[in-house]
């Protein structure tokens, strides 16, 4: 039984998701609420498997509630449910660590299907978000700047030993943001879609050796 | 100009007494001129040898030996009968005196011309600064006595050639007049510089004169008399003196002001130098019953040193508060310089040309020489003295047109009313040599000190104000208040209004307004009125320009605010419920496969919803920060455009080095950049770059477009129909930044703006 924890701040979508959920017998949507702090104290208390985030939340936004997460309660796989699919929301919330990035318009078994994948230790990215990012421009905008910087593979080979951003901001004496900004520029840079898939590509290119 | 007058002065004592010293210098110029005779009388013989009868003590005659009662023994040199007693007219007789001598005495011989016209030169002076210490003294008491001393002093020295001729009614004025000037000297240090006594004092003090001078005038009548009058008169000419010195010493010693110390000494030096040796030569030995050591009149010349010695205290020192250096008297010094510089001239060739020149043509040459002399010089060199005198003297001597035409030059000059004030008023005050000048400006709540220069006290706002009121819109010279020096208020006018005032304090040297200064004012006055007026109105579009500068940044502020609600309610209600729709479209579409299409348009609507959002506001800029949101504006642009649009942002630039504060305006920048350059530049490359260098934030956007002309200065922008990068620059500048724009047609353009960082709050 996957024990989900659903953050929304819109009622009827929220249970609309939830019904959505109930179509899976292997999930179960242990608690629901509507702002970020109450979904920390809810995650610290029920320590749900997966927790589905809004990012646009009153107060404390979902990103800042993503990053607390994956801080705080490593073991609890984040997938954001959201309104945006733009890349520098992708790039960034995945350079902050979360397992999963869908849509609201997903239909229920894709949903279904990314709970479990993010379950079994998947990254997962919306389908139609993959479709967009797969036709975006790659001359236009941050990655365009050109090659992967020395700092971006050091930030890289601590990504593929498994890191979280605040490990690798000590390892390298700089701030978890700055963390951020390196993973999510060599997201952007490399064309990678996910946090995972930036290091297999860097692997992939010669980027960094396999020994690491 | 209006002239509010002092109560007038009391002249008419003055006259009097002028007029009697003009009488005894007449009396002077006679005994120094006239035809001598000896004052003595013979009367007609009744029974025997003709005798001396009445003659005046003291006198010419007297000093020989001669007395009343001595035998005649010839008049101009013929026996006296009766017929040459009627005749004689004084001038020469022989008699044989008490002891048996025979003693001859002539008029002609007698006296001392020679060393009493000195003394007659001399009078004039010590009237002149005696009357000018009494019309201008600060203390009445002290004025008086010092006109009585210098009064008297005058008239002693005006009659002595007189009495020197035997004149009787010079000697009787110089019998008055001597002990009269020992009394005022020793009454003059009793009230100066510090009063000791009161009136009653004064005149109890000045009984022993009195006394001695009725004396000595008794004595020329009453000859018997004449021993005792002329001791005492002696007397009291020693006393007088030695009691001034010793007061004088006495104050010398209590006075601590520093300044009143060396006009004291001064004072001093001079009175010991001018009456010692009077006393010690000539009163002491006759008093002691010796002859004199020199005679009176060589004794008493020192006495010049009085009055040299207390003009120069009173110049030097201020002392009395008198000011002497009047223009007219000055002027008037110069005219007779003047004089005895051209009669020295004149002098000499009379004596070169009367060598060898017959004398119609010597009298014609020296006429034409005097003609010429005069006509070439004169102008020239007393223009030249007068200027050099007043500009020592007075300092507030200036050139009319040179010194308008310097302050309209520096008037033109003057940016910004507060420099133009403050360099007219200083330039006015060293011009006219005044204590101070203030320059008042009429502004809506009444007027206000605009600048000053010298010696202004703020107290005298309320008086100046009054001042300005009642002179109304004309020039005048007013007191400033009770008691307060007198100012000329000048109305500072353009063609309607009057602006503000012009107040010049009294000159320094304290001297009247002339008419060249107000000419000049005047001239001034519609100058600087004027010019405050033009400042006045400059202030005043700064002050608009300033409000619709505030009202623009509230615009725009609103407009940003309303965006960010608008984006924040499309994206909570209306986006949310049609996601909701759409899914419950979606879940419908298996039931009835009609719903697809429903479906389809479901997504349409969301997918709108979330472009309007991105449109209005870019939801990235506040929920990921300005790189993400510059990152997507150069995805959305350079995709819809096809024009590579390259970020570089600073990997380490965190959140303290970005303030939010910040992220708007640069983002709103970089939209703008971007939209000007994709729509007229046709760049091929674009580059975003946000960097910290140093303490600057900067974001530069630079492409390889056309170009264009850029305005120098930027203010120029609006006028060239750049009106974004305008706004653009003024909310810069707003943040506390700087845009730079430059552009070189043909190979692009780069837009820099720099903020500051560190200090700034987030």
């Amino acid at each position: 039984m996957i024990r989900v924890l659903l953050v929304d701040d819109h009622t009827l979508l929220r249970q609309g998701t939830r019904a959505l959920l109930r179509e899976s017998a292997a999930i179960e949507v242990v608690a629901e609420c509507a702002d970020g702090a109450e979904a920390l104290a809810l995650a610290g208390r029920l320590r749900p498997d997966v927790v589905l985030l809004d990012i646009r939340l009153p107060g404390m936004s979902g990103i800042d509630v993503a990053r607390a997460l994956r801080q705080d309660l490593p073991e609890i796989k984040v997938v954001i449910l959201t309104a945006w699919g733009y890349q520098e929301y992708v790039r960034t919330l995945f350079a902050i660590g979360v397992h999963g990035y869908l849509l609201k318009t997903s239909s229920g078994p894709e949903l279904i299907a990314a709970v479990e994948a993010v379950q079994r230790g998947e990254q997962v990215l919306d389908a139609e978000i993959a479709d967009v990012l797969a036709t975006i421009t790659r001359t236009s905008g941050i990655g365009a700047a050109g090659p992967i910087s020395e700092r971006e593979r050091e930030v890289l080979v601590l990504v593929g030993q498994g890191a979280g951003n605040k490990d690798i901001a000590r390892q390298l004496s700089i701030s978890s943001r700055t963390v951020e900004t390196y993973v999510g520029n060599a997201i952007a840079k490399l064309g990678a879609r996910t946090r995972a898939e930036a290091f297999s590509m860097a692997l992939q290119r010669g980027i960094i050796l396999p020994e690491g | 100009m209006r002239h509010v007058r002092r109560a007038p002065s009391p002249i008419t004592f003055v006259r009097a007494v002028t007029l009697l010293y003009g009488a005894a210098a007449l009396l002077g110029v006679a005994g120094l001129l006239g035809t001598a005779h000896l004052s003595l009388h013979v009367p007609p013989p009744r029974a025997g040898a003709a005798r001396v009868g009445w003659l005046l003590p003291g006198g010419n005659a007297w000093s020989l030996g001669i007395r009343a009662g001595d035998r005649v023994l010839a008049l101009d040199g013929r026996p006296p009968t009766a017929a040459a007693i009627r005749a004689w007219d004084g001038r020469q007789l022989t008699v044989r005196t008490h002891a048996g001598r025979a003693v001859s005495a002539d008029a002609a011989a007698l006296g001392n011309k020679s060393s009493t016209w000195p003394l007659l030169l001399l009078s004039p002076w010590f009237l002149l600064l005696g009357t000018l210490v009494y019309l201008r003294a600060g203390e009445r008491g002290v004025g008086r006595v010092s006109y009585a001393l210098f009064a008297s002093a005058a008239l002693a020295l005006a009659l002595a050639p007189g009495a020197d001729a035997d004149n009787l009614v010079a000697t009787v004025g110089e019998q008055a007049a001597v002990p009269s000037f020992a009394a005022f000297l020793a009454l003059f240090f009793l009230l100066f510089p510090v009063v000791r006594c009161g009136t009653r004092t004064l005149v109890l003090l000045l009984i022993p004169a009195l006394v001695a001078g009725a004396l000595a005038i008794a004595a020329l009548f009453v000859p018997t008399l004449w021993p005792i009058g002329n001791d005492v008169w002696l007397l009291v000419l020693l006393a007088y003196p030695c009691l001034g010195i010793g007061l004088v010493v006495r104050s010398y010693a209590t006075v601590r002001d520093p300044g009143l110390r060396r006009g004291l000494t001064i004072v001093t030096a001079g009175s010991v130098a001018a009456i010692a040796p009077f006393l010690a030569l000539y009163v002491a030995p006759t008093l002691a019953g010796r002859s004199p050591l020199v005679a009176a009149e060589i004794g008493i010349l020192p006495l010049g040193l009085l009055p040299a010695s207390i003009a120069y205290a009173i110049l030097r020192h201020h002392l009395l508060g008198v000011s002497l250096l009047q223009r007219w008297l000055v002027h008037g010094v110069l005219w007779a310089v003047l004089i005895a510089a051209y009669t020295a001239p004149i002098a000499l060739l009379r004596r070169l040309t009367g060598t060898f020149l017959p004398e119609p043509a010597r009298s014609l040459v020296l006429a034409a020489a005097l003609v010429a002399l005069i006509a070439g010089s004169f102008r020239w060199l007393h223009d030249r003295l007068w200027q050099r005198l007043d500009r020592r003297i007075f300092k507030d001597r200036y050139d009319y047109s040179a010194s308008l035409q310097g302050l309209s030059r520096d008037l033109s000059q003057a940016g910004d009313l507060a420099s133009l004030g403050t360099a007219a008023a200083e330039t006015l005050r060293e011009l006219m040599n005044l204590d101070f000048v203030a320059l008042l400006d009429q502004e809506r709540g009444g007027p206000s000190v605009h600048s000053v220069a010298g010696d202004y006290q703020p107290a005298l706002l309320p008086a100046l104000t009054e001042a300005a009121a009642a002179v109304g819109g004309e020039a005048g010279i007013v007191p400033a208040g009770h008691g307060s020096p007198e100012v000329l208020v000048v109305p500072l006018r353009t063609q309607d209004a009057v602006v503000g005032h012009l107040y010049l304090g009294p000159k320094l040297s304290g001297e009247p307004f002339g008419a060249a200064d107000t000419a000049l004012l005047a001239t001034l006055g519609g100058h600087l009125g004027a010019m405050v007026r033009n400042a006045q109105l400059v202030d005043e579009l700064r002050d608009k320009v300033a409000a619709l500068d505030a009202l623009n940044e509230r615009l725009l502020r609103v407009q940003e605010e309303e965006r960010a609600y608008l984006v924040a309610d499309i994206h909570d209600e209306p986006l949310q419920t049609a996601i909701h729709l759409h899914r419950q479209l979606v879940a419908g579409e298996r039931a009835d496969p009609a719903a697809r299409a429903n479906a389809a348009l479901g997504r349409a609507v969301v997918d709108q919803l979330r472009a309007l959002c991105v449109t209005i506001r870019p939801p990235a800029l506040d929920d990921l920060g300005l790189p993400a949101a510059l990152d997507r504006l150069a995805r959305d642009l350079g995709g819809r455009m096809g024009v590579p649009i390259v970020v570089d942002v600073e990997p380490e630039l965190d959140d303290a080095a970005l303030p939010r504060a910040y992220d708007l305006v640069l983002y709103r920048a970089a939209q703008e950049a971007l939209n000007n350059c994709l729509r007229h530049a046709h760049p091929t490359q674009i580059r975003v770059a946000l960097r910290r260098e140093g303490t600057l934030l900067r974001l530069s956007v630079s492409d390889d477009g056309a170009g264009f002309v850029v305005p120098q200065p930027l203010d120029g922008l609006v006028a060239a129909g750049h009106l974004g990068l305008a706004g653009l620059r003024t909310r810069v500048q707003r943040a506390g930044g700087r845009l730079q724009v430059t552009s070189t047609p043909g190979s692009g353009t780069e837009l820099r703006i720099e903020l500051p960082i560190g200090e700034v709050p987030r």
